[in-house]
């Protein structure tokens, strides 16, 4: 009996957590939408160059303009973030009743979701370069230089493989910034309120904010980078869980 | 040859699974609403767009670009001292490398005096330099001198407009070309790509944006006025 009671049991859990997974995906492709016009907007922004510096004199002047996708890496990880947040509020966590699910198997069908949304959102923002590379050409094909234009792919690799990492800490981040929102509302002013009193004012004065730079984005192996990451997300998602059984206790 | 890191591969190879069984997993789930199939195949149409554009980028002919159509010059080339402004103290043109004749003119005249008029003064300073002939040849001859405006080591001396010079009576009107602004661009690599391989950063060559001169021979029984700035110069 007890056997087949294990047997019964363990199979279940992560049928149920890949279910719920799938049936995430599925009722969630609007999601993905938005990560598309968000990257198209993005690139339509980058049509203008990202940086412009040029000299001359009365008779003849030259600019330079420089172009490259970073706008749609900054603008899906905004996606992502407020995807994550999204998915922590009451709307989209009611999706778990129509499953025999516990709070685990919520989270766990939440995080393969968000890895799910970095790996897609990694790729195409890189790729999107690439067709930002494409459009120019044909736009202003006649004054462009051929450097840089075709990435090496080592570059395009490293560029994908860096903006998943990043996406999946930010994607961490806005989860437990859901999280904590959904414990107190009051984390709806705090949080706004501490990103711009940290990042904004105090960053160059605050040793900490310096540390955390250094450790993620002044790491130059991708290996370590990582590593740290990893670490990094795993923890935060951890602790998102751990505030949210709170949650539920409440 | 750059070599491509083999975690890299994995990395991508990874990426690319995940999605194929993402995709695979979502259309083997069970049915799809309407909507659902519209955005499924919106997304999907997304996706391969961008994937196929690292082949379609490889397939793009190369002779458009600006520095495969534009002339190149070495770095030794671009410290050539090429500053136009000694012809007026005395220099001779065609002593100075990298000086070269952007038009010329040739005018018959017989008066006794020439008035040279810029067009627009004040706005604009050209340099006139006068040197008067030896003979009365009853000719005014009228060169416009350049130097190479040279970005990225790209000589851009095929989008200098020359002046325009046309003689009146005896007004040698000189009217300067409209101004000329080229906008080159470049791709630079994602800050995300330059936090692991570093940046990629212009030519540290430094630019030149060429000048212009204009040169008058003339009579040497001609007398030359201006309300612009001329310098004279003994014959070379």
């Amino acid at each position: 009996m007890s056997l087949t009671g294990i047997s019964l049991t363990e199979p279940s859990f992560f049928d149920t957590v890949k279910k719920q997974f799938l049936y995430k995906l599925k009722g969630r492709l609007g999601l993905f939408l938005a990560m598309i016009g968000v990257q198209i907007m993005a690139l339509l922004f980058s049509l203008s160059g990202a940086s412009s510096h040029g000299m001359g004199d009365n008779l003849l002047y030259f600019s330079f303009n420089e172009f490259s996708s970073d706008q749609v890496i900054w603008f899906t990880f905004l996606w992502i973030f407020v995807v994550a947040v999204l998915i922590t509020t009451k709307d989209y966590q009611n999706i778990d009743f129509t499953f025999v699910a516990n709070r685990l198997s919520s989270h766990l069908s939440n995080v393969g979701f968000l890895i799910t949304a970095a790996v897609i959102g990694g790729v195409t923002a890189m790729l999107s370069g690439i067709l930002l590379r494409i459009v120019i050409y044909f736009t202003r094909g006649h004054y462009l230089l051929s450097e840089n234009f075709i990435a090496a792919p080592e570059v395009v690799l490293t560029g994908i493989a860096v903006t998943i990492l990043y996406l999946l800490l930010v994607s961490a981040l806005g989860y437990f910034c859901g999280v904590l929102v959904q414990l107190s509302k009051v984390f709806i002013v705090i949080l706004p309120a501490l990103y711009i009193g940290t990042v904004d004012f105090l960053a160059r004065e605050l040793p900490v904010i310096v540390k955390v730079y250094n450790f993620i984005i002044g790491e130059n192996s991708l290996a370590l980078l990582a590593v740290k990451v990893l670490i990094t997300t795993a923890l935060i998602y951890a602790c998102s869980c751990v505030l949210a059984n709170r949650l539920e206790v409440r | 040859m750059a070599t491509i890191d083999p975690l890299l591969v994995i990395l991508f190879a990874a990426n690319m699974l995940i999605l194929v069984l993402v995709v695979l997993f979502v259309v083997k789930s069970g049915c799809f609403s309407l909507q659902n199939k519209i955005q499924f195949w919106l997304i999907a149409g997304y996706i391969l767009l961008l994937l196929a554009s690292p082949v379609v980028i490889q397939m793009l002919p190369k002779e458009n670009f600006a520095d495969e159509r534009i002339k190149k010059v070495s770095e030794k080339d671009l410290y050539v001292q090429t500053d136009l402004y000694t012809i007026a103290q005395g220099a001779s043109p065609e002593q100075i490398k990298g000086v070269f004749v952007l038009e010329q003119w040739e005018f018959p005249y017989n008066g006794s005096t020439l008035n040279v008029v810029v067009r627009p003064l004040y706005e604009y300073d050209v340099v006139i330099v006068v040197e008067r002939k030896d003979s009365a040849d009853g000719k005014i001859e009228v060169v416009n001198y350049a130097s190479k405006p040279i970005v990225e080591l790209l000589d851009l001396s095929e989008f200098m407009k020359p002046h325009k010079v046309a003689l009146d009576g005896n007004v040698l009107k000189v009217t300067a070309p409209e101004r000329l602004e080229i906008e080159l661009g470049m791709f630079k690599n994602e800050f995300v790509v330059s936090q692991i391989l570093g940046d990629t950063e212009l030519q540290s060559a430094p630019w030149r944006y060429g000048s212009q001169l204009i040169y008058l021979r003339v009579p040497a029984d001609v007398e030359v006025q201006s309300e612009a700035s001329v310098h004279f110069v003994e014959k070379q």
